[in-house]
């Protein structure tokens, strides 16, 4: 018993010392520290909070994508949000693609924490090639702007 | 008392096939740290700060213990290990189906996959079923024989 909890101890801290000196020399090492914003900030997305999203949305030249299904989107999303679903992007893409070359800032968003559509759908656009600077993530997503009691519309997207 | 030929062959067969899961789990989130991160982060139950680290060590655990298990050097806590990752891997999903969350299960790497979360719960099962007879075979092994662990 005694012998395989010290086994167990040693894997572990072998494991975590191989993983952490890997992760040191990979060129696509994790930053350790800052959590899901340092992450999206590598991948070359932003995360922004509901306050951000808020102004951000009074600018001109910003746009708001809903990263869900069509079928979510038609229950009720953001007002003026495009409807870009992760899964079956490039026809949607296709659609809204005259609107986002023309802006400066896209916002994504999903069903929040728990979803990771809006992430994925970030990564196709910068893969797209929208720089760095324009593409970021609401995380909080639908749930958080619903719980700040702020209006939603429902219907489908008509480019 | 010597161990059967069965029981040597068979804790022998059982170890390899957890190693052989752990190593295949291992490798593609070690070659993609950031979609195993965003994995974990979907499960909701850690502070955001840790998801990081965890991303970062748990797969160099695995292929760690994985290699242990293959290679007979540590493997009695490599059996106890695999069979505690195990439980915690199920405890993680069954909260996340429980809560009806829509997310892939990140177990053998990040793809975009969702609604899979129960299917993954009834295959990390039957991989804990192998664990399982691992460590008893193994500790009936220790029993009847003697051999360096």
């Amino acid at each position: 018993m005694r012998r395989s909890f010290l086994q167990m101890a040693a894997l572990v801290a072998v494991g975590s010392l191989v993983g952490l000196t890997y992760n040191a020399l990979a060129p696509n090492g994790l930053p350790l520290r800052g959590g899901t914003a340092a992450r999206l900030a590598q991948e070359g997305a932003r995360m922004m909070s509901l306050q951000e999203v808020r102004y951000y949305l009074q600018q001109p030249g910003t746009v708001i994508v809903d990263a869900r299904s069509s079928e979510e989107f038609e229950l009720g999303h953001i007002p003026h949000a495009l409807n870009v679903p992760a899964d079956n992007f490039a026809p949607y893409y296709a659609k809204v693609a005259p609107e986002l070359q023309k802006a400066k800032l896209i916002i994504v968003y999903c069903s929040g924490g728990s979803c990771g559509t809006s992430e994925e759908l970030a990564k196709e656009l910068i893969a797209k090639g929208y720089s760095d600077n324009r593409v970021a993530v609401f995380h909080d997503g639908l749930p958080g702007w619903m719980r700040a009691n702020l209006p939603i519309e429902r219907g489908t997207y008509k480019p | 008392m010597k161990p059967s030929g069965w029981v040597i062959w068979a804790e022998r067969l059982a170890r390899w096939a957890v190693a052989g899961i752990f190593l295949a789990a291992a490798v593609p989130k070690i070659l993609n740290p950031s979609g195993f991160a965003a994995d974990i982060s979907h499960y909701a139950m850690l502070p955001d700060g840790l998801v990081n680290p965890l991303a970062v060590i748990l797969p160099w655990i695995e292929a760690v213990m994985g290699l242990a298990l293959l290679s007979g050097f540590s493997a009695e806590g490599g059996i106890a290990l695999a069979n505690l990752m195990l439980v915690a891997f199920l405890a993680a999903m069954g909260q996340a189906w429980f809560r009806g969350l829509d997310i892939n299960c990140g177990c053998f790497g990040h793809s975009g996959a969702r609604g899979e979360i129960l299917l993954s719960i009834l295959r990390d099962f039957g991989f804990l079923a192998v664990a399982l007879a691992a460590l008893s075979l193994r500790h009936r092994r220790n029993k009847t024989g003697q051999f360096p662990a």
